[in-house]
């Protein structure tokens, strides 16, 4: 097992890699000069032209772009994304700060798509297909159905304004009210709301509809006509035998939709002015700060690839098929 | 008056299927009393299993039951008191959940038993003959034998009253077979504990059972003492069972009607085939020096094959037989290029397969067609009948001179099936036709060989005479070689005329089978010399 996770680890370099070299590639295509920006932003107006070469000279936004780019892959292998081009302040720092925030609630959405989608799948999957059982399921069924097709964007903005605004259940924003210091529980109510709406935005329907087929599918396994035929009682073959299958198709789904899950996160950030990495980089999308937008891609793809792996070796731990395979190859 | 053990009256179980619903059983009534032994027997589709499924609980969703099932007195249908009542499965691999361990499973069973799992648990796997290791296995981790023995292990371990043991052992040879089932039998005497086989296998039943409950169609035809329905059926579908059945056959006896392979030959070497040169020539499939290796759990190394020789002729019918575990399928996988040795040679028409790249490869296929143990794995779920007999035609469409939909009828016909069945999926047919589909599809392309493994052993004993008569007259009427893998030494006499007996790997012994005979009767005057030479393969 750690062999492979070295392994997994070890192909992971070669694909941030190539991360790194495309969004440094297509950031440089992108128009406008940093330079002059500081310039105007130094000057406070019109800049001297020769100041703006100087300012080229000294930043080294001249030289070739495999030169630029080898300097600044330099730097973040030793962990240093170098400098805001707006302010001058130390991108690492900043993105580092605003990782944390970003993990909680990532984390915190995926539990909650995960938890819900248990539940509720289980619950589709061991109602009776008749009766007020059969109305049940078609709810559920039909709810999942909406949250394919609603973005998470959509689904921050209708909850926000129906639970923030309408009701005031939960505060509109931020991770603390301002002026507030950050204390847990004040993190935690205002966690609450979006975290449930990116788990409902992003995944809940997925792993319900996952959940459910195989919670279905697995009640009428010959394992569990064997576990019946023992005396084992309903709850515990729900629990010990069924739930443990189905979760190992959801668990790969997972690592799947890391990529998702990031993205909605960012999206439920800037609704709610989560102080994480995606408003960071929308802010900085709008400055066209480079070097900041480069830092969040590339950490962004490194949540994704870990979470990735995560799930990964989740699945072995589940799954003991597996493990096996992974130690034979 | 004493309360029987099991009591089982007007018992019916319709099975709904989508579009329809199968009576599976039909007004079934048994009893049986404490510490008896019982078999169910009767032909697949009889309901047999779903009698023992009723009974132990285990039913399918799709089922509806009507009817009295008792056991010791106690409604089944009302309550099911732990360790009262357990079935071991037929397809062991199955019942266990595939993310725990063996251990796990019989540690369940005891808690809610209430029995000492610390006593109980070695005691059960002990019975069944399995090494105490394999307790910490998972189910796909063992061979077809050990997982089985672990699923009757699960069935017993908390000492149950009534037990359902649903062909437990058809994974096995008949030594081990015969182990499992003394110490079971001795098991269930010194704890007055009722079992019901439920089998086709009717040598199990004549050994080991009591009484014969002979079900067909759903219904029970005919009931009584062992001996005296074995020796005198008074039903025809009896009768019929008791026709159908293949002479039980010993190496011994093989060797008495055969003669000694190449006698002008010495010690070792009468074991391999003849030289390079003189085999090469007029072989088929030649092997030489064929050794496969797998890696085994944490780096144990696994010699499957080693240093084998075997020379296909043209036209000849070999057999194929061994222990579970003897090398018996890799040797097939090898001859069938679908699998590469790691040392050796494999060629076809004196062509080295491995030196082939992977057109010209692809372009001789069809010349090795392959016949599966389980063609229920073997066919795509969703094909018909029709797509699977014709998809190899369709990757040799010059192997196939008329138009393909009447070819598919004249395969179908020629393997005994009704062409309406062309339209069917695979679960849509009954375990003998299935296997039948299988024959038509790899005989579609018209093969040099075919390569048989183990194709009737999971079949009732009259389906197995027909497929394996079948495959005789195939290979008659078309000059085909067959390479036929079996465990089962009885349709040897009927198909082969040379056999190779595999052990650990190796080809220990040769022989001839003298001319294959259709009509073939084993000498039955031969004494069952069971195990009494350790040369003899316990099969």
């Amino acid at each position: 097992m750690t062999r492979y996770v070295l392994g997994r680890i070890a192909t992971l370099v070669p694909m941030l890699l190539v991360v790194c070299a495309l969004t440094f590639a297509l950031l440089d295509l992108a128009p406008g000069d940093p330079a002059l920006r500081i310039a105007t932003q130094l000057a406070n107006g019109p800049p001297d032209l020769s100041r703006v070469d100087e300012l080229r000279e000294e930043l080294g936004l001249d030289d070739p772009l495999p030169v630029r780019f080898g300097r600044w892959l330099g730097g973040v292998v030793q962990g240093d994304f170098g400098r805001s081009a707006i302010d001058g302040s130390p991108v690492t720092e900043r993105v580092l700060d605003a990782l944390g925030p970003t993990l909680l609630l990532t984390g915190s959405g995926l539990l909650v798509s995960i938890v819900g989608g248990l539940v509720l799948g289980a619950t589709v999957g061991l109602l009776p297909d008749r009766g007020p059982g059969r109305l049940a399921r078609r709810a559920i069924m039909a709810m999942t159905g909406v949250s394919f097709v609603i973005p998470a964007f959509l689904v921050a903005l209708g909850g926000l304004w129906l639970f923030a605004v309408v009701l005031g259940w939960f505060p509109a924003g931020g991770m603390s009210d301002p002026g507030e210091p950050r204390t847990i529980g004040a993190t935690l109510e205002h966690l609450v709301l979006p975290a449930v709406i990116l788990g409902i935005g992003t995944n809940l329907g997925v792993f319900t509809r996952l959940i459910a087929a195989g919670v279905e599918e697995q009640m009428d396994a010959e394992f569990v006509r064997n576990a019946r035929s023992r005396s084992i009682g309903r709850r515990r073959i729900v629990s010990a035998h069924v739930v443990r299958t189905s979760i190992i198709p959801l668990i790969a789904q997972v690592g799947a939709s890391m990529a998702y899950l990031v993205g909605g996160a960012y999206a439920v950030e800037v609704v709610f002015g989560w102080p994480g990495l995606g408003r960071m980089a929308v802010e900085a999308a709008q400055d066209q700060d480079v070097t900041v937008i480069l830092a969040v891609t590339v950490i962004s793809g490194l949540v994704v690839v870990a979470g990735n792996l995560l799930a990964d070796v989740l699945l072995g731990v589940i799954d003991p098929r597996v493990r096996l395979a992974r130690s034979d190859s | 008056m004493t309360t029987p053990a099991l009591s089982v009256r007007d018992l019916r179980v319709d099975l709904r299927l989508p579009r329809s619903t199968v009576e599976a059983v039909r007004g079934v009534s048994v009893e049986a009393e404490r510490g008896c032994r019982l078999a169910l027997v009767g032909p697949s589709g009889s309901g047999k299993t779903m009698v023992a499924r009723a009974v132990a609980g285990a039913l399918p969703r799709s089922a509806r039951v009507r009817g009295h099932i008792e056991a010791t007195g106690i409604d089944l249908r009302a309550e099911r008191p732990p360790g009262l009542v357990a079935m071991a499965f037929q397809e062991a691999a199955a019942a266990f959940n595939p993310t725990r361990t063996i251990e796990w499973h019989l540690r369940e069973s005891c808690r809610v038993a209430g029995v000492d799992p610390a006593r109980a648990i070695p005691g059960a796997i002990e019975a069944v003959g399995l090494d105490p290791s394999h307790g910490s296995a998972y189910a796909f981790e063992l061979s077809g034998g050990q997982v089985q023995r672990a699923g009757l292990a699960l069935a017993i371990v908390t000492s149950p009253g009534l037990l359902f043991a649903d062909e437990v052992t058809t994974a096995l040879d008949r030594e081990t077979e015969s182990e499992v089932l003394d110490r079971l039998g001795s098991l269930a005497r010194s704890r007055s504990m009722t079992v019901v086989f439920v089998t086709h296998d009717l040598a199990l039943v004549e050994r080991w059972a009591d009484e014969i409950a002979v079900m067909d169609e759903g219904r029970v035809v005919e009931r009584g003492p062992c001996a005296r329905i074995l020796s005198r059926p008074s039903a025809p579908e009896t009768q019929l069972l008791l026709e159908s059945r293949m002479p039980e056959v010993t190496l011994d006896a093989l060797r008495v009607m055969g003669v000694p392979d190449r006698p002008d030959r010495e010690g070792a070497s009468d074991l391999s085939p003849a030289d390079d040169a003189t085999v090469a020539a007029d072989a088929v499939i030649d092997v030489r020096g064929a050794t496969k290796r797998f890696e085994g759990k944490r780096g144990r190394r696994i010699d499957a094959l080693d240093r084998v020789d075997l020379s296909v002729g043209a036209g000849e019918r070999i057999a194929v037989v061994g222990r579970s575990g003897s090398g018996k399928t890799t040797l097939l996988r090898l001859l069938a290029a679908v699998q590469q040795p790691d040392a050796g040679v494999v060629s076809w028409n004196g062509q080295d397969v491995n030196g082939l790249d992977r057109r010209s490869l692809r372009s001789q296929r069809w010349r090795v067609q392959m016949v599966f143990q389980s063609p229920l794995a073997a066919f795509d779920p969703c094909h018909s009948v029709a797509d699977i007999v014709a998809a190899p035609i369709r990757s040799f469409p010059d192997r196939c001179a008329v138009e393909v939909g009447r070819r598919i009828d004249e395969l179908l016909g020629a393997v005994g099936l009704d062409p309406d069945l062309a339209g069917r999926r695979p679960d849509q047919l009954s375990g003998g036709q299935r296997q039948r589909v299988a024959i038509a599809r790899a005989l579609s392309v018209e093969p040099e060989v075919l390569l048989c493994d183990e194709p009737v052993s999971s079949l009732d004993a009259n389906l197995r005479r027909s497929v394996i008569e079948l495959i005789a007259r195939l290979c008659a009427e078309r000059g085909m070689a067959l390479v036929f893998i079996t465990h089962d030494l009885s349709p040897i006499p009927l198909l082969c005329e040379r056999g190779v007996v595999m052990e650990e790997g190796r080809i220990v012994e040769q022989f001839r089978v003298g001319s294959p005979r259709l009509e073939a009767t084993v000498a039955p005057a031969e004494p069952p010399s069971e195990s009494s030479d350790p040369a003899t393969l316990r099969s």
